[in-house]
């Protein structure tokens, strides 16, 4: 069904912060889609299976976190002498770049909220310019890697001259990772890039502010699983 | 937006503490202290800028059971490769089965 019903004089949505009055819900238009009869309904469901599906990218991180685990136990010396061989201030650079874009993203579903649309799409912007930023320090680290002949899986000339147990261990699962959360921060460019064109635009009205945060909360956690592996690949 | 913004100081300050205590030589807690504070950084990200200390109990559920999964997993992980018998040195001496009649020459 494509029904769309507008509800003017709901006063379930009047509750919500973004509704405070039944004549902004007129000028922002509101409409439900099915099944659901308030937007609260219809916002609060999308959020929910927004949570259940990073719920899963949880868990599938949570294996590479396993994995380092019991690497790390088994070759203590070897991945330590990786991490000092690592690229501390790119990887350390790229932390509070991701820092920052969640603080803009945040920024942006409060401003939009408000009522700010350019700024908030404005915001939104310079979160997917950030994320472009970090893919590009993480391909230097890359080039920098396999420069230095460290490739996936122990090949590379790095190896010959470096024989602790463990180190290929490390590497690939670090190339592995990162090369994974690469494409998690892609994914969630290519998403905000979509929703903050309508925002920029005016397609997106300001009741419908849940689909922003669907694609904020979305960035988070690519920011969240970045913060755990930044100290475990770079620091220590 | 104040909270916002505070969040982002915490955040910073945060990072500037894991990585300046990267250069302090802290043996084996370096990884420790650098997963706490790791921790209070998500623990920040998930609950201010996610918004999850105001979302329904639904969407607290579906977040903390998938956490408390991990922890359990990697909880486990850790358990059994730190609690592990080392491997022997040499491999055991083979235990022969019965001795030939007459040459005493152990069979297998």
């Amino acid at each position: 069904m494509h029904t769309q019903r507008r509800r003017l004089k709901d006063t379930t949505m009047s509750e919500h912060p973004v509704h405070r009055s039944a004549a902004d819900a007129v000028a922002i238009g509101p409409a439900t889609s099915e099944p659901f009869d308030t937007l609260l309904h219809q916002a609060h469901a999308a959020r929910l299976g927004m949570w259940v599906f990073l719920a899963s990218e949880l868990l599938l991180f949570g294996g590479f976190f396993a994995l380092l685990t019991a690497y790390r136990f088994e070759h203590a010396d070897g991945f330590r002498e990786a991490v000092h061989a690592n690229t501390k201030v790119l990887g350390s650079m790229n932390t509070l770049v991701l820092l920052t874009s969640s603080t803009c993203v945040a920024v942006a579903v409060h401003v939009f909220r408000e009522g700010r649309r350019r700024l908030a799409g404005a915001l939104v912007f310079t979160t997917v310019a950030l994320g472009a930023v970090f893919l590009t320090l993480k391909m230097t680290e890359y080039g920098l890697h396999f420069h230095e002949g460290i490739f996936p899986g122990g090949h590379g000339e790095w190896f010959l001259h470096h024989d602790t147990p463990g180190l290929a261990t490390f590497w690939t699962i670090y190339f592995v990772a990162t090369g994974l959360h690469a494409m998690h921060v892609t994914v969630g460019m290519i998403f905000l890039g979509i929703v903050g064109r309508s925002v920029l635009n005016g397609r997106l009205p300001r009741a419908h502010a849940h689909r922003l945060e669907l694609a904020a909360v979305y960035w988070h956690l690519v920011d969240v699983v970045w913060i755990f592996l930044w100290p475990l690949f770079y620091l220590a | 937006m104040r909270r916002l913004l505070l969040t982002a100081a915490a955040l910073v300050a945060l990072w500037g503490a894991s990585f300046g205590l990267s250069y302090v030589e802290l043996g084996r807690a370096s990884l420790a202290v650098a997963l706490i504070i790791a921790a209070f950084k998500a623990v920040l990200v998930v609950l201010v800028f996610m918004e999850l200390l105001h979302e329904k109990t639904s969407v607290k559920l579906a977040a903390g059971s998938a956490l408390l999964t991990v922890t359990i997993f990697v909880t486990l992980v850790a358990a059994d490769v730190a609690t592990r018998a080392p491997a022997p040195l040499d491999p055991p001496e083979p235990h022969p089965t019965h001795v030939s009649p007459g040459t005493g020459a152990p069979g297998w």
